[in-house]
């Protein structure tokens, strides 16, 4: 009886679940400041020498302090889309799984949220 | 009893069969039919490392020759994504033309999955290079304003640069007008890698250097500046710059 019991617990055991992979949830501010949330990216992944940066930037994007909000507004040059956030060339490029701005790895998830969020807020000069 | 030991053994492999089949998906798992993501082309319009911005403002080459642009705009059409198989993905209905003040244009939906390059071709195909006279926004694309077939312009770069040996900076006009079926060309990238993720934007980043068209032209001889016509379209010099085509491009 026991041997019996013992193969019908293995037998039930093939039922499985697979959960989904829990969504992560970034903590941004209501209303994302260009100046204190998206520049500091700027500063820290893409405007380092011989990038995107100096006289002869990267894909003539230039994102330094001085010129970036202005650079991302260049007419014509869909870095910013707020009428399609997820088009925007500076977000999609950001987001790309084979070829992410920078070029040294995706940036984290919330990373991404906050700089969406911008674009989705219209993209201020705040 | 040995009976009753039978009939729990059945019983319990019928419920495990029972169980097994409640394989739950996830909330994220891919439905059944093949889920696609959006292709978009980020193309610059370059003379050699500068930007076009403007039309009608000297742009300089690394050898210190001036150009200027007054028109610089191409059709691309037929675009398609190679399979790291090798195997093609033809992107249905794809053709944009390429204007200098418009960098983004949507290419269209292609199945998820990993790509390893993409290929097109600079101008229309033969069944769609007729003239359309309901569409008079694309004109300055056309050979003649008069109905005819092989009638739209593939690649229009005007502009002038400087022919002189010595580079004095003196700027001589020069008309190239691209088109014609026979001149229909394939541009194939290197390999780099895409993957086409669901619900999301993928971009396939290129410039287009126009100072690659003047590559092996005597541009000192001034019948080498003028190609504007369907019948120039047939002349050696058309198919020199025709040839110089896929070198335009690269990947930003």
């Amino acid at each position: 009886m026991r041997k019996t019991l013992f193969f019908a617990v293995i037998l039930c055991s093939s039922c499985k679940y697979e959960k989904a992979e829990p969504l992560i949830a970034c903590e941004t501010p209501s209303v994302v400041s260009f100046q204190k949330d998206i520049q500091p990216i700027f500063d820290a992944h893409c405007n380092t020498a011989g990038c995107h940066s100096g006289s002869n930037p990267e894909g003539n994007l230039n994102l330094e302090p001085s010129q970036s909000y202005a650079q991302l507004w260049k007419k014509g040059k869909g870095y910013i889309d707020t009428l399609n956030p997820k088009f925007s060339v500076f977000y999609a490029s950001m987001n790309s799984t084979s070829n992410p701005m920078p070029p040294t790895g995706k940036l984290d998830a919330c990373t991404l949220a906050l700089v969406l969020k911008w674009i989705e807020q219209k993209a201020p000069n705040n | 009893m040995k009976t009753l030991r039978i009939y729990l053994l059945a019983f319990f492999a019928l419920i495990s069969v029972f169980f097994s089949s409640c394989h739950k998906k996830a909330k994220n798992d891919a439905p059944t039919e093949l889920p696609t993501g959006t292709v978009m082309c980020h193309l610059h319009s370059f003379i050699e490392d500068e930007e076009i911005d403007l039309y009608n403002i000297p742009y300089t080459t690394h050898d210190g020759r001036s150009i200027s642009v007054k028109i610089a705009q191409l059709y691309i059409s037929d675009i398609e994504l190679v399979k790291l198989d090798g195997s093609v993905y033809s992107v249905p209905n794809s053709k944009i033309l390429k204007k200098l003040d418009i960098d983004t244009y949507f290419i269209g939906e292609a199945p998820v999955g990993n790509y390893k390059s993409v290929r097109f071709k600079v101008g229309l195909p033969p069944a769609s290079n007729q003239v359309d006279f309901s569409n008079t926004s694309d004109s300055i694309m056309w050979f003649t304003k008069t109905k005819a077939d092989d009638g739209y312009v593939f690649l229009n770069l005007q502009g002038a640069i400087d022919t002189s040996a010595a580079l004095t900076g003196t700027l001589t006009p020069f008309v190239y007008k691209i088109g014609s079926n026979v001149n229909y060309k394939q541009v194939e990238m290197p390999a780099k890698g895409y993957t086409v993720v669901a619900g999301e934007v993928m971009y396939i980043h290129l410039i287009a250097d126009f100072n690659k068209l003047f590559n092996g032209i005597k541009i000192n001889d001034n019948a080498n500046l003028f190609v504007r016509t369907v019948a120039d379209n047939a002349t050696p010099l058309a198919q020199k710059i025709v040839n110089n085509i896929p070198s335009l491009f690269i990947y930003e």
